[in-house]
């Protein structure tokens, strides 16, 4: 079975413990506007450009069937309206200014990649799945970390939890840790920005709460006009602090760099919201008070 | 941090500001040559003092005796503040001296290839001092018979070395008469640190030390005005005792012991000029093979983070056993950007020398010789990095005559011109080694702390060290690996192309030819991404290298050790050399060290190691330099640890050397303007990563507003 993968990082070392390849699944659920991974919200193959990196060559020109690309006075435009994502001009593009971004892989392909860098994951480090939500592509992982899980390597998933419990016990007995984000608790605000109930994901926290051999941690992003509001923030920090066996938090501070990721994708780029060191400051002293220890991450 | 255990005292912010505001800079760093390592003032007195002795009959006396007027004439110069004391006299030269020492350097005696470049053996001099180096002497110089011709070359070795540690003796009571004249005007405390001053003085290095103070005071008052690139070897395994000692007596606290190390180490500072290399290397084991950490290890580390200059460029040996502790001082500092110390495999690097003749005790006393040069301290004549071989101009030289219309005989016509090439080269530097072991070079009390130059009644520059190397070094080797990569898949392959083609549009520097130059770069197999094809090519062509420096005879019987690092010098080659088959244009540096070629890592690092350390690093003594840069936040909290993971596993597959640096704003600046160098630089955040040459250039402003914060 193949999977549709937007992007492999290895060297990953904000994604679970130790040195990790991360692998980034393609197509997601939700539909989060503050959202890092924007190339990774549509399953399907999309066409990725950066201009300035056009050396004027017209290969994309000739290559394209659906003329997407015109000349125009002396400079190459593009017309996304006939565009299949077909993937020929990236190919013919020398320069990396037209880039197909999801690409079909078995299992044993990741599995080839991953086991590259066994010899840097030592005890805690591995391979980890994230997206986009990497969960919807549940057969692909399960298939992936049964395989890893031969060559001992640590499993990890980054997840949204917005998904029927039974896709996560396809790959429980694969799975060592996963990270599961709360983004908020007021179910409104949730639905407002998400585009989704909150519910399924907070079901689905308890239940991999109690799965014995797993550990779980907790992530939340800090976003500026959605939850970076006192009340907000205090209802998270108090629900985690009344669930058990959390074994780590995580603040995901605001950033704006899915900029350059919409641009190349064509999209409206979205508004930088700054949070100051000392907002951020106040945000963990709100889950301190709480009695939850978090660790900040997200300093680019 | 870990470093803020101990408080940087004031004393060592004033002298710091009082060196960095007083070096000597050379105003055009390209006329660098080797006697501009000499502060010029002593340059100049070298000159007066060898027109002074030209009645002497032999060169090499005539040179003693020029080393011994530079001493005699140099003014002592104690600053405020300083503990450690002797300071090399910065008055400008006046117009007439300036251009005596002008014809000097044009008219003087010839001193070709590579001065200094070595570790004395202070454990020596501590332990005798000069008057028991001049003791040796001279009863070496007793039993000699002057009715056979060795022996009357031995005593002309031994008259110059006594002329010049005589020398150093006046040069001595010269700085002790000062700190004393000094301390009669000083009041209080000062007064009592330039009485110390002077009461140690009145014994070192005349006698052997007898504190860790003194032990300091002596290496750097002989060491100082050597004027060179003379290092200190091991000083955490042979200050060991000195320092033990004054603390079990009470003598000095290890707040105080750091402070007297932060002085000395601000010194090098002060008389090696800016842009070069010295240092002095850590850790490690010692003779009986039992491993070297210890308070001295830790001190001098912490130092790096105290003195914050671009001396001494200190070399962690790093262990299986080297405990996290000391790797987290190490990378705490690298994080902030001290670029110190650079980090060697110990156990790999002592089978290496084992391998190449070192006896095992010897092993403990390696020593990066400047940049990465490995010989052993106080025992070494070191000609490193001699000469320099281009190695992808040779390609380009070979493809103008050559048919080939395959990988394997392209590579066996390599390797020929190759071999003709380092066998010419080696000859070359026969020639030099010749005029010195004739005519001198080093002063003669350099020689003096190197082993077995007394008991041989040879200098360094004779052949009197106990292992002689000569280090021939090979540039551009990944832009080489690339290059075949690149002629591989564009020729040989997939014919896209003719070699005579393409040869053309190399001349033409790849104008109207960018597509393909940029398909060379993006879509053709790099070395430092770990893929099958350019690693097993790495393997080969690292083995051709080292093949080509076997068995070669030498005047001084010295190996041919081949190195593969670069200090400026893959910046002035890469301007000469012509655009290259792997998409580098005319004019643009090579690629630096045995590290991939610029901007082509773009796997990470995971890769770019599994790459670097996949060819056997082993034969290279003359060094190697895999240079890594991360951004900060790759290197604090818990992403450290991360570190210490990622160097262990380079350290366990082989690699040599590893220099990590921490991104700075200007390489991000410099990648805003210049993305092609630096395609692989990497933003990692938690669930996301992208390159930071696709970010729009507000985030880019953005990040790098940050980075410069988080530093």
């Amino acid at each position: 079975m193949d999977g549709t993968i937007f992007s492999i990082q290895r060297f990953s070392i904000n994604d679970g413990p130790g040195i990790r390849t991360t692998i980034f699944l393609k197509g997601c659920n939700l539909s989060c506007w503050w959202c890092h991974n924007p190339e990774g919200k549509i399953r399907s193959p999309q066409i990725q450009r950066y201009p300035e990196k056009c050396i004027g060559c017209q290969h994309c020109v000739t290559a394209c069937q659906n003329k997407c690309y015109y000349l125009d006075q002396g400079g190459i435009c593009f017309c996304a309206e006939h565009c299949i994502s077909c993937g020929e001009c990236a190919k013919e593009c020398p320069s990396g200014a037209i880039v197909l971004c999801g690409e079909e892989k078995t299992a044993e392909e990741i599995v080839h990649l991953v086991s590259k860098d066994e010899t840097f994951y030592e005890k805690d480090g591995g391979v980890t799945f994230s997206g986009g939500e990497c969960m919807l592509q549940h057969e692909f992982i399960a298939e992936t970390m049964k395989l890893c899980k031969a060559r001992n390597i640590h499993t990890a998933i980054e997840t949204a939890a917005c998904v029927p419990f039974h896709y996560f016990e396809e790959i429980l007995p694969f799975l060592d840790l996963a990270i599961v984000d709360i983004k908020c608790i007021t179910e409104r605000l949730h639905r407002q920005h998400v585009g989704m109930s909150n519910q399924l994901i907070l079901d689905n926290i308890d239940l991999l709460l109690q799965q014995p051999n797993l550990t779980v941690w907790i992530r939340v992003p800090i976003i500026p006009d959605f939850n970076m509001d006192q009340n907000e923030l205090i209802k998270i920090a108090k629900y985690i602090s009344k669930l058990q066996r959390v074994a780590r938090v995580e603040l995901m501070r605001y950033h704006a760099l899915g900029n350059g990721k919409l641009r190349s994708l064509g999209q409206d780029i979205m508004e930088s919201k700054l949070i100051t060191d000392m907002q951020f400051a106040e945000v963990i002293e709100i889950f301190k008070k709480e009695g939850v220890q978090v660790v900040n991450k997200a300093k680019p | 941090m870990i470093s803020n255990k101990y408080a940087i005292r004031p004393r060592i912010v004033k002298i710091r500001e009082l060196y960095r505001n007083d070096v000597e800079t050379p105003t055009k760093f390209e006329n660098f040559n080797h006697q501009t390592l000499r502060v010029s003032r002593a340059a100049y007195l070298f000159a007066e003092g060898w027109l002074k002795f030209s009645q002497k009959t032999t060169t090499r006396i005539r040179r003693a005796c020029a080393e011994a007027y530079v001493l005699d004439k140099m003014q002592p110069i104690i600053n405020d503040d300083e503990l450690i004391v002797g300071c090399p006299d910065f008055t400008p030269l006046t117009p007439d001296e300036q251009l005596l020492k002008e014809n000097f350097d044009k008219y003087g005696p010839i001193t070709e290839g590579r001065y200094d470049h070595m570790a004395l053996d202070f454990e020596k001099l501590l332990k005798v001092g000069v008057n028991g180096l001049i003791s040796e002497i001279k009863k070496e110089r007793e039993i000699l018979n002057l009715n056979v011709a060795d022996d009357i070359k031995k005593d002309e070795f031994y008259e110059g070395c006594l002329i010049e540690l005589e020398a150093m003796l006046r040069f001595q009571k010269k700085y002790h008469d000062l700190a004393l004249q000094l301390a009669e005007q000083a009041k209080g405390a000062r007064k009592a640190e330039l009485e110390r001053i002077a009461e140690i003085l009145s014994r070192v290095p005349a006698e052997p030390a007898s504190s860790f103070y003194d032990a300091l005071e002596s290496m750097h008052m002989y060491g100082f005005p050597l004027w060179g690139l003379f290092l200190i070897g091991r000083p955490d395994q042979y200050l060991l005792p000195y320092y033990q000692h004054d603390i079990e007596t009470g003598l000095i606290t290890k707040e105080d012991a750091l402070e007297l190390i932060d002085c000395f180490c601000l010194h090098y500072n002060k008389y090696i000029f800016p842009r070069s290399s010295i240092g002095f290397m850590i850790g490690g084991h010692d003779k009986d093979g039992n491993p070297v950490e210890n308070e001295l290890t830790e001190l001098f580390l912490i130092s790096i983070s105290h003195t914050r200059m671009p001396y001494p460029s200190i070399g962690l040996a790093v262990r299986k056993d080297t405990s996290n502790e000391i790797l987290d001082i190490a990378i705490d500092n690298l994080r902030k950007g001290y670029s110190h110390p650079a980090l060697f495999n110990d156990e790999s690097i002592t089978q290496a020398l084992l391998d190449a003749g070192v006896a095992y005790q010897d092993t403990a006393n390696y020593v990066h010789s400047a940049c990465v040069e490995l010989t052993i301290s106080g025992k070494s004549g070191a000609w490193v990095v001699s000469p320099y071989h281009n190695t992808v101009q040779i390609l380009l030289d070979l493809l103008e005559e050559v048919e080939v219309s395959d990988l394997d005989s392209l590579l066996d016509a390599y390797a020929r011109r190759l071999r003709k090439l380092v066998v010419a080269g080696s000859r070359n530097e026969d020639r030099m080694q010749l005029e010195r072991m004739r005519n001198g070079g080093n002063p003669l009390r350099a020689s003096c702390l190197v082993n077995d130059c007394i008991k041989k009644g040879m200098s360094i520059d004779m052949g009197g060290a106990r292992y002689n190397f000569t280090m021939p070094n090979f540039l551009g080797v990944s832009n080489l690996i690339d290059s075949l990569s690149a002629i591989q898949t564009l020729v040989f392959e997939s014919h896209q192309i003719t070699l005579r083609e393409f040869m053309d549009i190399l001349r033409d520097n790849y104008v109207g030819h960018e597509a393909l130059r940029q398909e060379i770069i993006n879509k053709i197999p790099h070395f430092g991404t770990n893929e099958a094809f350019t690693d097993q090519l790495a393997k080969r062509v690292y083995a051709m290298i080292s093949d080509s420096c076997k068995d070669i005879p030498t005047i001084r019987n010295s190996k041919n050790l081949p190195s593969a690092f670069s200090f400026l010098e893959h910046m002035w080659h890469g301007e000469i050399t012509p655009a290259t088959p792997d998409g580098r244009k005319a004019g643009y540096p090579l690629n630096d060290g045995s590290s991939p070629v610029q901007g082509r890592e773009t796997a990470g690092p995971t890769a770019s190691i599994l790459s670097t350390t996949t060819w056997n690093h082993k034969p290279f003594i003359g060094g190697i330099a895999v240079n890594m840069k991360f951004a900060p936040s790759a290197m604090e909290g818990e992403s450290a640890e991360k570190m210490r993971t990622l160097i262990r596993t380079f350290m366990k597959r082989g690699g040599h050397e590893l220099q990590i640096s921490c991104v700075s704003r200007d390489t991000l600046i410099d990648a805003q303007k210049n993305p092609e160098a630096h395609r692989d630089l990497v933003v990692r955040i938690g669930g996301y990563s992208d390159y930071f040459t696709a970010q729009t250039p507000e985030l880019q402003q953005e990040i790098i507003d940050r980075t410069e914060h988080g530093l």
